[in-house]
């Protein structure tokens, strides 16, 4: 039952990126396109589902003084190897996530898990805690990213579904969606929305449904 | 000397850490609620950020990047991928040091930084500066201006973010939009007036 | 920050250390390990990356085709080393990835590709580098086998900002080069001059990457007189194809 909520609770009520305000950067920077949103989403869930697992593993022996920087070290190991590994076998789509993919290492999701919970919980609880705040991310990362490519540039994963004007069809992108910014208004409304869902849920059911969490 | 000034214009402005490279962001967000400690962050992350790039800079061109090891008889050697390991353990350090130095020499100063300094070590923006450096291929004096500029670029994002929430904090909004939400959306408009700016 | 470890225990100096210690190894080992395997697949993708880019300049057509087309493409080219200063060939074969700017006294050589059909040139593809907004740029140009006209450019490798200057790699904007002339009938180099009201050297930059566009034509207009002496001595070895600019000026007005 706790296990399921573990892994569950994550993905929307407790979502990493709406709720807990974590690791934002990426899920920022790297949604102009879904490809390389969707592969930035398997990397942080790799590097999250690894770091809960080896750190719950070592909860017991970790000595307090040097926990942080030990932390950050089995963390940054993970990343490279993640770096490496996408710099293989998707070298295209690692080149358009430039820094973004060693920058895993800072975000704070995979700390924060690290932190408050794999070094109190047994492996098993830490690898659902990490897939569902996986989740939670991805849901939030790919959602911007669909949005972003269908309305800026007509497709979805480079596939055309609104001809543009400039290949002769009929659809006027909207720049916009390719910039920055656009990723700040769509996560902004996203909140907005989710938040007034869950107000409404709040006055009918009564359960306390955000926890503020730095 | 023309070089170096553009490089520290492109830094603060066209391409600001904060609002174009969307980095520091949770930092950015959850800690610009307050006019005064914006100021205490953005000063904090200005005197890191000038600190670390460079002395990243000199870490990677003496240790880590193809070649650097020649003078050990091992310049076949390219560690740069241990570049992410290194940064941060360099910025930690610096941070730390810094730290220490501040309250035993500067204390006023530490009072006013001293509580924003551990939270700056696990800022990507810090990282992130460091990264691209190493990406874009600067050297001493260019990275000594690059992390001046994007320090400063970044300081001035959050306070501008600051001074606007206090404003709004008495304001009217509809429940759900209040605090985070609005926050995402005026972060948007700083961003867009910074895109504004844009030419490469 | 300092909550309490689950189950810690008093800590001893030694045990921290050994612990420590122990942790390092193994994410050393780790890393080591991954990047020792994957290195070499990384090294193959770069170089199918780089004959992608010379046989895109040399035929546009092949720029998305598959690696294994590519790389028949690329060994049907000629490759020589060819010393910068003269134009006279080192080598036959190109062994090492080089650019105009690392060639000195010492090492003069850069790779030029030849494709050569029935004797005749078809087309050279040189490397360029320049300095870009931020980074080097390196790229390939291929000149038809008049020796005076763009075939096309492709762009290899540089690390302009992502969204912006990485628009240099836009076929829209790359596809402009194909057949604009290099040099006037005085044998000026003319090819994306600043001012160029005449149509066949012109080279519109980009909206929003000025620095970047402008940076790319910089280097194409630089290297042009770097590699002077190899297209002179380019004329001289292929005399059925048109020879070189500075000879064809008095001869051939527009």
């Amino acid at each position: 039952m706790t296990l399921r909520r573990h892994l569950l609770d994550p993905i929307l009520h407790e979502n990493p990126v709406t709720v807990q305000i974590l690791g934002l950067c990426s899920a920022l920077a790297v949604s102009r396109t879904l490809e390389p949103a969707l592969i930035m989403a398997a990397a942080v869930t790799a590097v999250l589902v690894y770091s809960n697992l080896v750190i719950s593993l070592l909860r017991h022996v970790l000595p307090g003084s040097v926990r942080l920087i030990l932390e950050m070290t089995i963390i940054a190991s993970g990343v490279i190897v993640v770096d490496e590994v996408l710099k293989t076998y998707a070298p295209a789509i690692a080149e358009t996530l430039t820094v973004f993919v060693g920058l895993i290492i800072t975000n704070c999701i995979v700390l924060g898990r690290a932190e408050s919970f794999a070094l109190r919980n047994g492996p098993l609880h830490s690898i659902a805690d990490a897939v569902g705040n996986g989740i939670g991310y991805s849901l939030i990362l790919l959602t911007v990213a669909a949005i972003r490519e269908l309305v800026g540039t007509g497709s979805l994963f480079g596939v055309t579904l609104l001809p543009t004007l400039d290949a002769g069809g009929w659809y006027r992108p909207n720049h916009l969606m390719l910039y920055a910014p656009s990723a700040f208004f769509l996560i902004g409304f996203l909140i907005w929305g989710l938040r007034a869902l869950a107000a409404r849920h709040v006055a009918t059911a009564s359960t306390p449904v955000t926890r503020g969490q730095r | 000397m023309h070089d170096l000034i553009t490089l520290i214009g492109q830094a603060i402005f066209t391409e600001n850490l904060a609002l174009v490279f969307l980095l520091g962001m949770c930092t950015y967000l959850a800690i610009s609620k307050r006019l005064t400690t914006a100021l205490g962050l953005g000063a904090a992350m200005l005197v890191i950020q000038t600190i670390t790039v460079p002395l990243n800079n000199l870490v990677f061109h003496t240790l880590l990047a193809p070649g650097a090891l020649d003078w050990l008889g091992q310049g076949e050697l390219d560690l740069s991928f241990l570049k992410l390991v290194v940064f941060i353990g360099v910025i930690a350090a610096s941070v730390q040091i810094l730290d220490i130095v501040l309250l035993r020499f500067a204390s006023p100063l530490h009072q006013a930084l001293g509580a924003f300094l551990p939270l700056l070590t696990v800022n990507c923006a810090l990282l992130g500066a460091s990264l691209l450096m190493a990406q874009r291929q600067l050297d001493l004096v260019q990275s000594l201006a690059y992390g001046f500029g994007s320090g400063f670029g970044w300081a001035l994002a959050i306070c501008l973010l600051a001074a606007l929430r206090e404003r709004l904090a008495a304001s009217n909004l509809p429940g759900g939009l209040q605090g985070l939400g609005i926050t995402f959306i005026i972060a948007g408009l700083l961003a867009l007036t910074v895109a504004g700016l844009g030419t490469s | 920050m300092n909550m309490p470890v689950a189950g810690s225990q008093p800590e001893s100096l030694p045990k921290t250390l050994a612990i420590t210690v122990l942790i390092a190894a193994c994410c050393a080992t780790m890393v080591t390990a991954a990047v020792l395997t994957l290195r070499p697949m990384q090294a193959a993708y770069a170089a199918i990356e780089r004959n992608r880019a010379i046989v895109a300049a040399s035929n546009p057509a092949l720029a998305e085709a598959g690696d294994s087309a590519i790389v028949t493409a690329y060994l049907a080219l000629q490759r020589h080393l060819v010393d910068l200063r003269t134009g006279a060939d080192i080598d036959d074969v190109d062994t090492v990835e080089r650019w105009p700017s690392e060639a000195d006294a010492s090492r003069p050589g850069v790779p030029v590709y030849l494709r050569v059909r029935d004797g005749k040139l078809d087309c050279v593809v040189l490397p360029l580098d320049g300095k870009g907004m931020w980074s080097t740029l390196y790229a390939y140009l291929a000149l038809e086998g008049d020796l005076a006209t763009v075939r096309a450019l492709s762009i290899y490798r540089h690390e302009e900002t992502p969204g912006i200057g990485d628009r240099i790699q836009d076929p829209a904007w790359l596809a402009q080069w194909h057949g604009r002339r290099l040099y006037d009938s005085e044998g000026n180099v003319r090819l994306g001059e600043a001012d160029a009201v005449d149509a066949d050297f012109y080279i519109d930059t980009i909206t929003g990457a000025t620095v970047t566009s402008s940076a790319a034509i910089r280097m194409v207009r630089a290297s042009l007189d770097t590699y002077q002496p190899i297209l002179q001595s380019l004329a001289t070895r292929f005399p059925t194809s048109r020879s070189t600019p500075k000879e064809t000026a008095g001869a051939t007005p527009p």
